[in-house]
């Protein structure tokens, strides 16, 4: 495919070259495995891959470099980016080609076998995919800072995660359309095949927005390390105290993924740590401003752990619906292909499938939508963030008291002294106007009066 | 299969290459460009008078009100897709509020301001410029709620009044954001974002309406990647979408707790500036325009404004299709702008 722009051009060939000689290597491997040669085969044939690889990546730098002087691009960081790239990808073509020998030694086997068998290849193929994908995206990230305008740059990664989303589903139905096309496809092989992880992993995708496990993390590190500053400058108060909150801070991670029941018996240890621990504590030092700030951040903690929990219940409603939603597709096609007369008829492909997906996705979670569990569910989550901000700004204005700074609840103050007195000003403005209409029309009447 | 994978690859790879080339070239998206002066500015408010090349046919001009949710530019999204434009062929003096981006010093601007005084300013403005007692009013969504109250409060300045896809009875569970709203504390809402509701935030919550859309927003980009004028429709749309602003505060607050949650509209309990709103006193003829797929603004919200008001020349306009299609889906133009045009021409004595 040819492009106006020849930097591109050079991107898509170097793409197609890559493919074109994985394809021709694994070509070579079956037909060494086939004929019983790969233990005397297999080395040379990945020898001449990686030599072919380093060849296209050569002609790529070669063909390229005349166009670092092109005022249209910045190749110089996007090939930093493309070069560290190829490297963790040429690393995963060689997991990959182990993998192919492995699952070709067992194939044959039950469904079930073939099911996990083939996973075992398709995470080989699946992560190549994602490196791929993953090299694209830096490189893509990169090219887009030299786009025009906010609003381009948006749609052009909106597009990028799209792909990305499709990527992904690559990792659901591919095996599942390959079993079939091969008449050994079982729904309960399959449902077997997938982890919650990887159900966690897709609603991310789809609801990134509701995943914000990261930014609590660093909220969550910034209070602890105020608490053992705190309590470490009272003498030392906590020492054995505080090494029970850090064997628990390790657990942290697991509290934003799990499940809600383990959160709330998590939530249940930091309350006695918190509550029943550090309260008496605090009771004993020395009282000022840096115990206020310390007792805000436990508050604040506190209502972040409750976030927490509402969240993950949030979470767990999507995680279980995107679930049910793929189990659906599968099960529909796994009605249609499960016998043999159907195996006549062509099977899916996996754009069809993720079209059913997709169709499949909007039912299903619309459904869930409408039921008052998950209202509920959505709005105490939202309800708790909003105290979480609340309590956070709180203390934030706290901690930066002896600065020269303005804080936005005293421009609060100001801003509704200043909407009183415009609205008066208004309404004085509107009461003089009518006045002195009220005045030209007596005027006008009394000169009239006066002819 | 593993050919079909790295067919794929390739594939992928090369469709997002096309779309920043394609992108890379585009400098601008233009939407709103029907031609239009200003003829009133308000705080953040702009009313905006259309140019027109012929004199109007109809005597009394209309003032559109449009929601304080997304812009007024989905209404002249792109010259072929105007409802604007549409009315301005039909003859019409078109004037309309643009509501402007409110800031942090708008936090405490209220739904009393918005009807009392914003919405009261633009139409004195309209009436002393035409020398009129009443003018039109064309309301959009949540406009059109806000002109309802108005025209309850003003019975002597609105001639005739035009709703689309107007809600009035929030008691409905149709929708889905009717559903959401009840659970939702709009105190602390308010007050954890310092009295300015952010337009993503309100986006989140619309996307969310249909849960699927994005990802099928980005199949139809992929598909659209080599038609540059499908490419531009889609990016209008996008753009619209992004320019959202936010929400004042204290008028948010009454909106969703009065009104979604309480449902004191349609219960004539609502209070603006200390008066009660009576819906009975609303008594123009009446033309209210609902559609029928409307996932944002359910039929059952809108249908029941006929029932309340005291107008004895009233209409419901059934309009099959969605909340937004209703302005820019190609059927909408050669429908409904006539329909509205006709409806006010009969009236326009």
């Amino acid at each position: 495919m040819k492009k106006a722009n020849p930097f591109i051009d050079s991107i898509v060939e170097t793409q197609t070259n890559f493919v074109n000689n994985w394809m021709d290597s694994a070509k070579k491997m079956q037909s060494a495995f086939s004929n019983g040669n790969v233990a005397h085969e297999g080395q040379n044939i990945y020898k001449e891959w990686l030599d072919k690889q380093m060849s296209i990546l050569t002609s790529m730098k070669d063909s390229s470099a005349s166009l670092l002087n092109n005022g249209d691009t910045n190749p110089q960081e996007f090939f930093k980016n493309w070069f560290n790239q190829q490297a963790a990808y040429s690393k995963q073509m060689t997991d990959f080609n182990q993998s192919i020998y492995n699952s070709y030694s067992n194939f044959g086997k039950p469904a079930q076998d073939y099911m996990n068998n083939f996973g075992q290849m398709n995470n080989s193929y699946t992560n190549v995919y994602n490196g791929w994908m993953n090299t694209l995206n830096t490189a893509y990230d990169t090219m887009s800072k030299n786009m025009n305008g906010t609003f381009n740059k948006d749609i052009f990664t909106n597009f990028v995660q799209g792909n990305q989303m499709y990527a992904k589903m690559q990792e659901f139905f591919a095996p599942m359309a390959d079993a079939m096309q091969k008449g050994k496809f079982s729904m309960d092989a399959f449902k077997n095949h997938f982890t919650a992880e990887s159900y966690s992993n897709l609603t991310k995708q789809m609801f990134g927005n509701l995943y914000n496990g990261g930014s609590i993390k660093e909220v969550y590190d910034n209070g602890m390390k105020q608490i053992h500053n705190f309590f470490t400058s009272q003498n030392g108060l906590s020492k054995e105290y505080f090494a029970q909150v850090q064997t628990m801070a390790k657990e942290f991670p697991t509290m934003l993924n799990g499940n809600a029941t383990t959160l709330k018996d998590f939530y249940g240890q930091i309350n006695n740590v918190f509550g029943k621990t550090f309260e008496p504590l605090l009771k004993l030092s020395t009282p000022g401003k840096e115990k206020e700030s310390i007792e805000a951040t436990i508050a604040l903690m506190d209502k972040m752990a409750e976030y927490s929990i509402k969240q993950a219940e949030l979470q767990l409603f999507l995680q279980n619906t995107t679930q049910k939603s793929i189990e659906k597709v599968a099960q529909q096609y796994s009605e249609k292909f499960s016998n043999p007369a159907a195996l006549t008829q062509t099977p899916p492909n996996v754009q069809e499938m993720y079209n059913e997906w997709v169709k499949t996705n909007e039912e299903v979670f619309s459904e869930l939508f409408a039921t008052e569990e998950f209202s509920k569910v959505k709005g105490e989550a939202l309800n708790l963030s909003m105290d979480v901000k609340k309590h956070f700004e709180k203390q934030f204005e706290q901690m930066f008291e002896s600065y020269p700074v303005v804080f936005k609840s005293e421009v609060e103050e100001l801003q509704k002294t200043i909407y009183d007195l415009k609205k008066q000003v208004k309404e004085l403005q509107t009461k003089v106007s009518i006045s002195s209409v009220e005045t030209s029309v007596d005027e006008e009447k009394g000169k009239n009066r006066k002819k | 299969m593993e050919t079909n994978i790295l067919r794929e690859m390739t594939d992928m790879g090369q469709k997002i290459l096309k779309s920043y080339d394609t992108l890379k070239e585009i400098d601008t998206v233009d939407i709103a460009s029907t031609p239009k002066t200003e003829v009133y500015k308000e705080d953040k408010l702009t009313l905006y008078r259309y140019n027109r090349d012929t004199d109007a046919t109809y005597k009394t001009p209309v003032l559109i009100v449009y929601a304080l949710v997304n812009t007024y530019k989905m209404l002249d999204l792109q010259p072929d897709r105007s409802y604007i434009k549409n009315l301005l062929n039909a003859g019409m003096d078109v004037y309309l509020i643009d509501w402007g981006y409110p800031t942090a010093s708008d936090r405490f601007v209220s739904m009393e301001d918005y009807v009392t005084g914003y919405i009261n300013n633009c139409v004195d403005h309209v009436r002393k410029k035409h020398r009129l007692e009443k003018i039109n009013i064309l309301s959009i969504c949540q406009g059109g709620t806000l002109s309802v109250i108005y025209a309850s409060l003003y019975p002597n300045k609105v001639k005739n009044l035009v709703t689309h896809v107007t809600p009035v009875d929030f008691s409905t569970n149709d929708g889905l954001l009717f559903r959401w709203s009840r659970d939702m504390d709009f105190d602390k809402l308010v007050e954890a974002n310092h009295g300015l509701i952010p337009g993503e935030f309100l986006n989140q919550g619309f996307d969310m309406l249909k849960p699927m859309m994005k990802v099928q927003k980005q199949q139809a980009l992929a598909s659209s990647l080599e038609d540059r004028e499908r490419l531009m429709n889609f990016l209008r749309m996008e753009r619209w979408i992004s320019e959202s602003p936010d929400q004042t505060g204290e008028c948010f607050r009454q909106f969703m707790k009065d009104l979604y949650q309480k449902n004191k509209l349609a219960k004539n309990e609502l209070e603006i500036g200390g008066k009660k709103i009576n819906l009975k006193n609303l008594t123009c003829p009446l033309l209210n325009i609902f559609a029928t797929e409307d996932h944002l603004v359910p039929p059952a919200a809108t249908k029941p404004l006929n029932d309340l008001v005291g107008s004895t020349d009233k209409e419901l306009y059934s309009f099959k299709g969605g909340h937004i299609g209703v302005f820019v889906g190609s059927r909408s133009q050669k429908e409904l702008a006539p329909a509205v045009a006709q409806w006010l021409k009969k009236r326009d004595n």
